[in-house]
Parts: C-alpha cells; sequence; structure tokens
C-alpha cells in the first residue's frame, strides 16, 4: 500500500491522494496514485460549511461513548429543531440559547463529577502514575480525554488553557487531583469544539479551489453518519495515522464501521428523521374516542417501525420498496390490539405476518404513519397526502392560501364518508390545485381511522379507498402502498435525504448532479439501502466543503 | 446587586438596533430610585415610576373569533364580550385594542401572523420556511431592558414547542413548560432571598473559570467560520456571558426588595388526564412563579407561551384540538368560543398573579405592560386584520390603563407595539418594515 506524501498537518499544506473514481473501485484497488487533475469531480459545487449542532441523540450517545453506561444523561437539554423535517439539517441552522448554555453547563459539571466520583471511570479519565505531578497529570487527562470528546488532537494552546486556567485553579482551591480533573472535563464537555461537529476543511493541495475536510473532520463526519456518535479511538488512530488519506484506507474505516453494531444507530436515526419518528412522542389522541390511545403508545409506534427497519436494512438488505409492502411487522401485546391480530405470546415486540386478505402492509399500516398523519378524533387524508408528497417523494406541497374558510361540513345523510364531506376541495379550482395533488392518496387510507384502526365504514357508510397515484390505479391501501414503492420519486427523496443528512445541508444547485448520479446508482442497484449509505460516505460531496462564506 | 455595586451613572445608552436605527434607551435604574426597603421614593410621591418597567407577553395559538371578541362598551369601564366575560373583574388594568391590523402579506397560514405582529415585517422568506427575519417583540425589549437582570428574559409556557421567541432567525429560546423545573432554576439552592446571607461557594468561581476559558475557545473558533456561524457562535457566547454573570451575582449580597420572596415550590407534574394536557393548572403554577422573578428583580421580561401557533391541544370539553375545530368546525364554532374563553381565563390569571404580588404602593402590575396576543384573528381564516389585542398594566403610568379603543379603520396594530417600547422607556424611532413599518405610536393608548 502506497502512503500518501504528506508534509505537515498545517492548513493548505496537507497533502492527500483522492482518487476521482474512487466509488468506481470500491472493493478492489490497490492505493495507486491518481494524477492530481483528476483527484475531484470538476463538477460539483458543493455548499459552504457549517457548524452542525451536535443533536440530543448525537450528546447522549457521544456521553455514553466517552463515559460509559453508568452516568446518568441530563434528562433537559434544549430540544432539537427540525428543517425541512430533518433533525440533521436543523442542527446546521438552530442556535443555542442563554437559557440552552446554562443546560449544556448544568450538564458538563454533573457528567464531569459523576464521572471522577467512579473508581473505574477515574482510572482511564486519570491515567497517571501516582507519582506524576499535578500539572502534568492534568495535561494528560485534558490530552487524552480531549481527544476523544473534541474528536481530534488539541493544539498546545488549547491544553494550556485548560490545564492552566481551569484545572490546576480548582486542584488548588479544593485541594484535590480529582478536583482539577472534574472541572477539566466539565470545560471540555461544554465547550463549542464538543457540542459543534467543526467540519471545516482545508484547501486541497493541488487544487487551492477545492476544499477537503482534513482526517479528524473526515472521521467525524463518517462515525455521526454511520453511527449518529462519536469517533471511536480506531477511527481516529486512522486520522492520525494517514489511513484516512488513502482510498483504501478510507474505504477500510467505512466498511469497519458498517459492519459495526453501532450501525445500528446510523440506520435507526436517520429513518426517525426521514419519517419524523421523532415526533410521535408528542402523539396524542382522544382516548375517548380512541380507546387505545395512552400517553405511551407514540414510543411503542416508533419502536415497531424501527424494527421493521431492523429487520430490512440492518440485519436484511432489501429494496426499499418493501418497506412499504411487506406483510412483516413487529408488534406488542398493544399494537397488536389496535391490529386486531392476536397477541405475541411474551411482553415485548414480535414478528407477525399480516394475512393475505389483510390492507396492512409495512410502513402504511403502522401507527406510526396512521396515527401521526391524522387529528386527535378523526384521520386526516390531507395530512396523510402531505407526508407521502413532501417527505417521501419529495414533491413539495404549497401552504394554503390565506383568508379562505377551511370549514369541513359536518356529516350529513348526503355526505357521511370524508370523501364526500371534502368534495369542496376537488370542485373548488382553488382548493383543488393542492388537494389534487395530496387528497387522492390519504383518501386510499381511509380504511384505517384516526389511530390506524382498520374500518369498512365511516359514519355508516362504505368507505371507497380507491384512486390513483400520478395515473397509476390503485384499489385500496395495499396497492397504493406498492404504487408508492414503485414511485422513482420515492428512491430520489431517501437519496436526497440522506445525502443532506449526511453533509448537513440541503443540497444546492452545485450538488444537484452528483445527488442525482446518486439516485441512478441506488437505482441501479435495487435499492439496497446499506449500499446506498456506503456510497454517500465514499462520494466526493461527502468528503469536499465549498469555502467558507 | 445592592446600589453600592453599581454607580449612581447607570442611565446608559445602550445600542440596539430599530430597523437599522441606533436606539438611545433611558433606563429607570432600580437601585438609584429606591431606598433600602424597596419602595421607590417616586413612589413616596405618589407614582409608580421608580420601579423598574417590565413586560411580558402571554401567547395563545388560533386566534379568536372576533364577531364575539371587542367590548361591547368603548373606553373605560368597556362591558366584556361574551369572549372577553373572563376579564370583567380585571377590566380596569387591561386596555383592549380592537379593529388594527398587520398591514404585512398573508403568506403563509399562521406565519406571517406570528412573525408579523412579533417582528413588524414578513417572515424571513415569506413562501418558504416558517422562520423570523429578526428577533422577536420579547427579545428586542429583553436586549433594551434586560441587561442588568440575572436572566434577560424568561420564556415560559403551558404547552411545550409553542414559543416563537427568536433572537434571529432560526434561532427559538424553547419555553420552559415544567414549573418544577422552572421554579428549580430560578428558585434551587442558589437562591438567596433579601436578607439571607449569600451562599459562599467557591465552586461558583471555578465555574467561571470554565466558562471564560470555553468563551476563550470560541473566540478562536468565531475567526474561522462563516457569517451565519459567526451570528450562531456569538449568540452562544452572548449565553456563556449572561451565565457568567448570573454566577458571579449569586456571590453578591442580594437586592433589598421587600416584595421578594420565595415562592411555594411546586409539587405537581401535571400529567395529561384522559389524553389532555393540563394547561390552565400549568399556566397558574407558572404565572406564579413569574410573578416572583420579576419581584425578585431576577428579570424584567418574559413570555408565556401560553399556547402556539397552530397548536392543536384538546382543551377539557373540546371535541376535537383546537386548530382542527377552528378549522373544521361548522356555523357558529361553539367550541372554539369555549376554548377561547378558557385561555381567556388564563389571560386573566396571568394578570391576576402579577396583581398579586404588592410592591411599594401598588402592585407588580402597575410596572408592567403585559400584552395578550395570537398570530390571527379568525382561525377558520387566518385573518390577519381586526387582530387581537390586550395590555395588562399601565407600564408605570405611561399606557391608559382599562380602555377599550376601536381603531378607527385598519391604523397598524404596529403602532400599538410601538407606543408600548416607548412606554418600556424605550426610544424606538420605529418598528416593523415594509406594510408593517410604524413610525409613530398609537396615541390613543398612550397617556
Amino acid at each position: 500500500m502506497t502512503m500518501p506524501l504528506r508534509i505537515t498537518r498545517g492548513l493548505s499544506t496537507r497533502t492527500t491522494v483522492w482518487a476521482l473514481g474512487l466509488a468506481l473501485c470500491v472493493g478492489g484497488c490497490a492505493g495507486e496514485v491518481i494524477d492530481p487533475p483528476e483527484r475531484h469531480d470538476m463538477t460539483l459545487e458543493p455548499a459552504a460549511p457549517t457548524l452542525v449542532r451536535l443533536t440530543r441523540a448525537q450528546y447522549d450517545n457521544s456521553i455514553r461513548a466517552l463515559l460509559g453506561d453508568s452516568v446518568v444523561l441530563p434528562s433537559t437539554l434544549e430540544p432539537d429543531a427540525p428543517q425541512d423535517g430533518l433533525l440533521a439539517l436543523g442542527a446546521a441552522l438552530t442556535t443555542i440559547s442563554p437559557h440552552g448554555v446554562e443546560l449544556y453547563e448544568k450538564a458538563a459539571m454533573s457528567l464531569a463529577t459523576q464521572a471522577i466520583a467512579n473508581p473505574e471511570l477515574r482510572a482511564t479519565l486519570i491515567p497517571c502514575p501516582a507519582a506524576a505531578g499535578v500539572g502534568d497529570c492534568l495535561l494528560t487527562v485534558a490530552e487524552t480525554f480531549g481527544r476523544r470528546a473534541w474528536r481530534r488532537p488539541l493544539t498546545a494552546v488549547e491544553l494550556d488553557r485548560l490545564v492552566n486556567k481551569v484545572g490546576v485553579p480548582a486542584a488548588t482551591t479544593l485541594g484535590t487531583l480529582d478536583a482539577g480533573a472534574t472541572y477539566i472535563i466539565a470545560a471540555i464537555l461544554q465547550s463549542t469544539h464538543f457540542l459543534y461537529r467543526i467540519e471545516l476543511g482545508e484547501p486541497d493541495y493541488y487544487h487551492p479551489k477545492f476544499w477537503l475536510l482534513n482526517p479528524y473532520e473526515l472521521a467525524s463526519r463518517l462515525s455521526f453518519f454511520m453511527w449518529n456518535s462519536t469517533p471511536d479511538d480506531a477511527l481516529l488512530d486512522a486520522a492520525a495515522n494517514g489511513a484516512l488519506d488513502t482510498p483504501e484506507g478510507y474505504l477500510a474505516q467505512v466498511e469497519r464501521l458498517q459492519a459495526s453494531p453501532l450501525a445500528r444507530q446510523g440506520i435507526r436515526t436517520f429513518f426517525s428523521d426521514w419519517l419524523q419518528l421523532y415526533t410521535l412522542d408528542r402523539l396524542s389522541k382522544d382516548p375517548n374516542i380512541f380507546r387505545h390511545f395512552t400517553s405511551d403508545l407514540g414510543a411503542m409506534a416508533r419502536e415497531e417501525t424501527l424494527r421493521l427497519v431492523d429487520e430490512l436494512f440492518v440485519d436484511g438488505d432489501a429494496n426499499l420498496g418493501e418497506f412499504f409492502t411487506t406483510p412483516a411487522a413487529w408488534v406488542n401485546r398493544r399494537l397488536a390490539a389496535i391490529y386486531d391480530i392476536p397477541a405475541p405470546a411474551e411482553e415485548g415486540f414480535a414478528r407477525t405476518v399480516f394475512s393475505e386478505a389483510s390492507q396492512r402492509r409495512g410502513f402504511f399500516g403502522q401507527v406510526s404513519f396512521l396515527g401521526s398523519q391524522a387529528h386527535e378524533v378523526i384521520s386526516s387524508p390531507t395530512l396523510r397526502g402531505i407526508f407521502v408528497r413532501e417527505f417521501l417523494l419529495c414533491e413539495p406541497v404549497p401552504p394554503p392560501p390565506s383568508n379562505l374558510n377551511t370549514a369541513i361540513p359536518e356529516p350529513s345523510a348526503t355526505a357521511r364518508t370524508l370523501r364526500e364531506r371534502l368534495t369542496s376541495h376537488m370542485e373548488d379550482p382553488v382548493c383543488a390545485t393542492c388537494h389534487g395533488f395530496t387528497d387522492p392518496i390519504g383518501l386510499g387510507f381511509e380504511n384505517f381511522d384516526g389511530i390506524g384502526r382498520f374500518r369498512v365504514t365511516d359514519h355508516g357508510a362504505i368507505i371507497d379507498p380507491s384512486g390513483d397515484l400520478d395515473g397509476e390505479v390503485f384499489e385500496d391501501a395495499r396497492q397504493l402502498g406498492e404504487r408508492v414503492a414503485a414511485s422513482p420519486s420515492l428512491g430520489a427523496c431517501i437519496v436526497k435525504k440522506l445525502y443532506e443528512s449526511a453533509v448537513g445541508h440541503g443540497v444546492e444547485p452545485g450538488e444537484e448532479a452528483a445527488v442525482a448520479a446518486l439516485a441512478e446508482a441506488f437505482e441501479a442497484d435495487g435499492r439496497r439501502f446499506r449500499n446506498l449509505m456506503r456510497a454517500v460516505a465514499l462520494s466526493d460531496g461527502f468528503r469536499r466543503v465549498g469555502g467558507i462564506k | 446587586m445592592s446600589s453600592k455595586t453599581h454607580g449612581i451613572t447607570r442611565r446608559t445608552l445602550l445600542k440596539g438596533i430599530f430597523g437599522g436605527a441606533v436606539v438611545g434607551l433611558g433606563l429607570p435604574p432600580l437601585e438609584i430610585f429606591m431606598n433600602s426597603h424597596g419602595t421607590s421614593y417616586a413612589a413616596e410621591g405618589g407614582g409608580f415610576s421608580g420601579f423598574p418597567r417590565r413586560f411580558g407577553l402571554f401567547w395563545w395559538g388560533n386566534g379568536v373569533l372576533p364577531d364575539r371578541w371587542a367590548p361591547l362598551t368603548d373606553g373605560a369601564g368597556w362591558e366584556p364580550s361574551v369572549l372577553l366575560e373572563p376579564l370583567r373583574g380585571l377590566r380596569d388594568h387591561i386596555s383592549v385594542v380592537t379593529g388594527t391590523e398587520l398591514g404585512l402579506p398573508n403568506s403563509r397560514p399562521h406565519g406571517a401572523g406570528e412573525a408579523g405582529f412579533l417582528t413588524g415585517r414578513p417572515l424571513l422568506d415569506p413562501y418558504g420556511e416558517n422562520t423570523f427575519p429578526s428577533a422577536s417583540l420579547d427579545q428586542v425589549i429583553a436586549q433594551a431592558i434586560g441587561t442588568s437582570t440575572n436572566y434577560a428574559s424568561l420564556e415560559v409556557g403551558a404547552l411545550p414547542g409553542a414559543s416563537r421567541s427568536y433572537n434571529g432567525p432560526h434561532s427559538i429560546n424553547p419555553s420552559e413548560t415544567d414549573p418544577i423545573a422552572l421554579y428549580q432554576r430560578l428558585f434551587g439552592p442558589t437562591f438567596t432571598k433579601p436578607g439571607e446571607t449569600p451562599i459562599i461557594d467557591p465552586t461558583l468561581s471555578l465555574r467561571r473559570s470554565v466558562l471564560d476559558a470555553v468563551t476563550d475557545e470560541l473566540a478562536g473558533l468565531k475567526a474561522r467560520v462563516g457569517k451565519a456561524d459567526q451570528a450562531r457562535l456569538e449568540l452562544h457566547f452572548d449565553g456563556m456571558r449572561a451565565l457568567e454573570k448570573r454566577l458571579a451575582k449569586l456571590q453578591g449580597t442580594p437586592p433589598v426588595l421587600d416584595a421578594c420572596d420565595r415562592p411555594t415550590q411546586p409539587t405537581d407534574t401535571y400529567p395529561d388526564i384522559e389524553g389532555r394536557a393540563q394547561l390552565a393548572e400549568k399556566n397558574r403554577a407558572t404565572c406564579d412563579i413569574v410573578a416572583m422573578a420579576l419581584a425578585c428583580d431576577m428579570t424584567r421580561v418574559f413570555s408565556n407561551w401560553f399556547t402556539g401557533p397552530v397548536s392543536n391541544p384538546l382543551f377539557p370539553g373540546a371535541p376535537a384540538g383546537h386548530h382542527q375545530l377552528t378549522h373544521d368546525e361548522p356555523g357558529e364554532q361553539s367550541s372554539v368560543e369555549a376554548i377561547v374563553i378558557q385561555i381567556m381565563e388564563s389571560f386573566a390569571y396571568q394578570v391576576q398573579s402579577l396583581k398579586n404580588v404588592e410592591e411599594g404602593d401598588g402592585t407588580l402590575l402597575d410596572s408592567m405592560a403585559c400584552i395578550g396576543t395570537s398570530e390571527i384573528s379568525l382561525g377558520r381564516t387566518h385573518a390577519l386584520d381586526d387582530f387581537p389585542l390586550l395590555i395588562a398594566g399601565s407600564a408605570g403610568k405611561r399606557l391608559r390603563e382599562g380602555v377599550h379603543i376601536r381603531s378607527a379603520g385598519g391604523e397598524l396594530t404596529g403602532k400599538v407595539t410601538l407606543s408600548v417600547l416607548r412606554a418600556l422607556g424605550i426610544e424606538a424611532p420605529s418598528w416593523g418594515a415594509e406594510g408593517g413599518y410604524v413610525d409613530s405610536g398609537y396615541s390613543a393608548l398612550e397617556v
């Protein structure tokens, strides 16, 4: 294996060897040096970098990775805020409010205190020989913990600051080495270098016009993408020893991360974000109408969806379409009652397969979708239709015009079902522009009520779930799921969303061609999600950033 | 924060941005005007001007029913409409302004009204993402009158996720909706009530040194990032500075304020009952804590996001969620009416909680301007005219209290906002932009 030329780690002098054709030589290339001019996809114009704030889950996962399972995680930190439905995009836009700063400070002090009070953890966090001087020892603490938490080695200035402005004064004032270590760890955990992912890039040595993530930044982006957590020592070592600078060294890490048990966490995170499963914590139904509802139902529904994700995309390697067509499901007793199927023999989740006659297939048969995209007291064809259009097919639905009378007529003798009551959506041209785009989809799910129970009638009238998706007719929800699964928009949409989650910004015009190429490869590959993740990680756009604006 | 630690020269000119103009701010500093018992010198002369002026915002989502909203009579002693009936006992302290409009394009249902009232401007991207173009009213005020207190502002609420308190685009201050957590934050172990010995805790200095170090790091990072990120880090920096200042104050002597006392610690966690959030109950606990935070001069600005735009809670007795009912309920919308009445009951409690705290010769309410409003007028159509607007308190006899003022025709809501800003001592030359731009106040409301 050819080691890359490495001059220094300094700005703009770093030399890396990246092949434009990296994705093409997946699995096979030796580390041949490609002529510098061919190192980049010349058409790609990546967005300028932004600071990506750790999401709540990334914060928790990072703390677990750094301090283990014994510490109690903070119960309140500022909530995440989605952008275009994705928390991953919101993280690149939102700020830390004054109250948020207060919560991070409190959490950092609490975590550091807990960690040092735990003898086992203390030994790993203060790895100093007994004879070491306090100053030397605190320097070791700052170096070792700092590297893991900030995902890169600390500079001399940073170490000096932590040791002499924080650690030594604390050790002196409180009279113990442990106090010094505690305050250093607390400082590291409330620093911007921990709370934000700093992936700013450096100009490429050969092409100052192109900016590349440095190896530590790349390690961080890769780890949060694959694991939704902080890099481990092996990945940081690969950044340190130059392995990430070579195509095959980087590929080896991509494959290692993908094979790790932590990959489940990364895949679940993406699906949770894409399908907005994070909103399920606030699932609310009128229990007088939906007697199956309790406040913990949302969390169960999310787990149900994620178990299916596990089966298809973590433990299996299914075509994405199966997520909307499979008769398989994972249910617990409560969900089984809603779905009107035999309850699992034991507590917890068990696999089941819906009958040939059942309308319930994949995600569209789950409370996660049917209950979320509905009102407190009734179903909502409009909400369900908007969700499918905007978030699954990436086809934006404009907001309703203002100053419209939006009242839905009460059920009457002539208009009992929602389809009948919503005819104005389709007959009034002002409404039909958008509702013609959303409602026919949503009405296809009308055999499921506002929590997701199957029904044949609404207010005594037989429900007609038939319709068409962009001209492809369907008889019922099951066929609608097949139409969505077959829609070319679906594949392009998940590719876009995954790419955006990975790089932390919406696809820019200069990236559209590259994302379209990923989508094409995804289709050609039989829409296998894990290969898509790998292709995104190996794409040029993943490793490059635009210049700072 | 004794009068000794702050000099008498605190009448400072603070900089703030109003439509790009530099604003002069005449602050009546608390310490200057008060004697050691917290009654104001001015109050002894018969006025209330000596207490700090304070601002509150009480927000609910999804508007009202304008045809049942306006009081039946004009001027003082207004006769409550069916929706305002819960305010009858407090009407001498609450002014109702009806008939104004935002003057901005209704580009996005709810969103245009949120930004329209709270910034006077259109959304950052009127047809795109729902984010504000600039700081919201509460934060504009906090930047001006909140700089000397422990907390520049407090964001609280009854329904999670309702806050529209913005520091700038994409920068929300989430509201605290757990009264126990709110109490702990303000009146937990670190709180020292007047007369008590301040805590001696060496860790406070150490925590400050941590913040100092972290602030240095932030400054280094800021130099390397793009403009948008610089603004984000700036806010982060402000938060760290504010926390450091707060830790410093905990080491000092608390201000002498007769009205200040440790409130009762809430114990109820207010779980949902049959799928219905206990909004009114939570609001009462929250309002009582906030009132005491004002009395202890821990803050001078709060926003209470009782519910939020488009929020859809099941109110007691309602057959469906609030937002859904505004759109789906046909006819006279009696369920929506019942919900608005419940919201007004909670607003009444907000006002009452301020009136409950005696301060000098009056109550906290006398020093307040507490605005109650929503993001739209009629929920069903998302209308932005005939905007619902309640103003409790007189900001130290600078606003007319307890009157119903009916706008002659389509005056801008922003005029009222500008009057409130000026009543708070903020010399803002203007408010808002484009169709929402105003450079004169609402004279009928001004004393």
